[in-house]
């Protein structure tokens, strides 16, 4: 008995102890936490989420000019009326470009399903055939790493009819967000064009005409907005 | 023995935690740069998306656009109608056709007996010139317009001109059509003239009312161009039309309709005049249109707007286009 205890003490002792095999792996798995948390990547390995952070956008208004059909208009009422339209239409044109480019949740998945909502009924699936220029593209996800707004700006025309109600609306958009590629290079991304939007059940796009002019620029110059935005 | 274990033990635990973390950065950061390395390039290059609500169905639709010779001071639903088209749209296969009837044309009017056409817009505004055109063609008239001289001019500047191809030079006085043939853009008061010339014309009132066809070919080519350009446009043109015509046409249609415009080429725009004898009722000078002739254009547009090779009319400015 003795014997046998001293043999199976002999043999423990030559046996790598226990925490030497779990503590690295253990520590594998922070390793690999901390590395993709301060690059701020995907942690695929533990299943957790790439930050899903939307970054706040909104475009900035630069001018609303009413277009009356009836010669007899109150320029003021229009005026003030044009203002109001512009206000409740803003929204959705916010809500296309931020889920459609700003929203992580989406360009992650490739999937734009909330940006067609700004969409009418007849103009959805053209708008859905169109995705790769209307939205940051279905293989963002493994291009990005992210996508930060830059000014971006509307300007609308208000169309009223002969009763001085808004009958469409013509938003000339330009939208402008910086894009850092995960091998560390930057893309300047545009979208410009006309959006027509009607009223059905709230301001919806009715008819678009819509240009992508993405270009490569270089690595944003520190300051500290851009540090903010960086670490948000 | 026992010391030399643990020196032993600690150096192993030492080098497993600098393996576990440099495997851990290695595999942390190694599917990024692979992912990225996999991606697709992204191709950076102008991309364009568009959508315009054409209107669809193989239903044609019918516009009668009426041209009054109301004066400034005159009510353009109680005058003549000295300018008579019927607009035929084919939205499925983006196609129109435009037929003008000569405004001496002697028919019967629902109600008033036999008259020039003209005379039916003094007699029931445009609805009883509508009735008269329909029961003239057969076809169904969906939705009419009627500007007057004034109108037409603001209309035109609204719209800062019409850039109009003049086929011919003119020289006419009356009207004050003073133009060298080629492109030109007219202001209100030189489309209006352009549109009124008839004296100097071999074929009078015939070859005016293919000009006048050939402003609204014109507008629709450069509604579609500035469009192309800025679709902002659109807008000026829909309000210049609705401030100054009265129409039956809603604001929604004629948003729709100039949305159709857009997909329409000019180009292929046919546009012709009904013939017919001149002729003497009483002291009137009228037209005997070819009866034949209109009935035959009217059932080949009558189902989609699309008049077939053999149903277009020779041009009454024939003589003067050199063909």
């Amino acid at each position: 008995m003795t014997a046998n205890r001293v043999e199976r003490g002999a043999k423990k002792k030559r046996r790598v102890p226990l925490a030497v095999l779990l503590v690295p792996i253990a520590l594998i798995g922070i390793g690999v936490v901390l590395v993709l948390t301060l690059r701020g990547g995907a942690v695929p390995i533990l299943g957790g989420g790439q930050d899903e952070t939307t970054p706040p956008f909104d475009f900035t208004v630069k001018g609303v000019r009413p277009v009356v059909t009836s010669t007899k208009a109150d320029e003021d009422a229009v005026s003030a009326s044009a203002q109001q339209v512009a206000e409740d239409a803003t929204p959705t044109i916010d809500d296309l470009y931020t889920f459609a480019f700003l929203d992580p949740s989406n360009w992650h998945a490739g999937e734009y399903d909330e940006a067609f909502e700004a969409f009418a009924d007849g103009a959805k699936q053209t708008a859905r055939g169109s995705a790769e220029v209307l939205t940051l593209g279905a293989g963002a996800g493994n291009l990005f790493e992210t996508v930060e707004p830059r000014k971006s700006t509307l300007a609308y025309q208000v169309l009223f009819d002969k009763d001085g109600d808004p009958n469409t609306v013509v938003a000339t958009v330009v939208f402008r967000a910086l894009g850092e590629r995960k091998d560390g290079t930057y893309l300047a991304i545009l979208s410009q064009g006309t959006l027509f939007l009607r009223d059905v059940d709230g301001w919806k796009i009715t008819a678009f005409d819509v240009t992508r002019g993405d270009a490569e620029t270089e690595p944003p110059s520190p300051s500290p907005s851009a540090s903010a935005s960086a670490s948000s | 023995m026992r010391t030399s274990h643990t020196i032993r033990r600690r150096i192993a635990l030492l080098v497993a935690l600098a393996v576990a973390w440099v495997a851990g950065s290695t595999i942390g950061a190694t599917p990024q740069v692979r992912r990225a390395a996999a991606a697709p390039l992204f191709q950076i290059e102008q991309a364009h998306a568009q959508y315009v609500p054409v209107l669809d169905g193989s239903k044609p639709i019918f516009i009668l656009v009426i041209g009054s010779d109301a004066r400034p001071d005159e009510e353009a639903a109680s005058t003549r109608a000295d300018s008579l088209h019927i607009v035929a749209i084919n939205p499925d296969k983006h196609k129109a056709t435009i037929v003008g009837i000569p405004r001496d044309s002697y028919v019967d009017i629902p109600g008033y007996g036999s008259n020039k056409i003209n005379s039916s817009l003094f007699y029931g505004g445009p609805e009883l010139v509508v009735k008269t055109v329909e029961q003239l063609t057969g076809l169904r008239m969906d939705y009419w317009a009627l500007t007057g001289f004034q109108t037409f001019q603001q209309m035109v500047n609204g719209v800062d001109g019409l850039v109009v191809d003049v086929p011919f030079a003119m020289n006419d006085s009356a009207s004050g059509a003073f133009f060298q043939p080629g492109i030109q853009r007219l202001d209100g008061e030189n489309a209006l003239a352009f549109a009124r010339n008839r004296h100097e014309l071999p074929s009078g009132d015939f070859g005016r009312s293919e000009n006048q066809g050939l402003l609204l070919v014109s507008a629709l080519h450069q509604m579609k161009k500035e469009f192309r350009k800025d679709p902002n446009s659109m807008l000026t043109w829909i309000a210049s039309f609705m401030r100054r015509a009265t129409t039956t046409l809603s604001l929604d249609e004629v948003v729709d309709l100039a949305f159709t415009g857009t997909a329409i080429n000019p180009e292929k725009v046919v546009n012709v005049v009904v013939t017919g004898s001149t002729g003497m009722v009483g002291n009137m000078s009228v037209v005997n249109l070819d009866q034949a002739e209109v009935d035959g254009i009217s059932n080949d547009l009558k189902n989609d707007a699309i008049l077939k090779e053999a149903n277009i009319p020779p041009s009454p400015n024939e003589s003067l286009l050199g063909g």
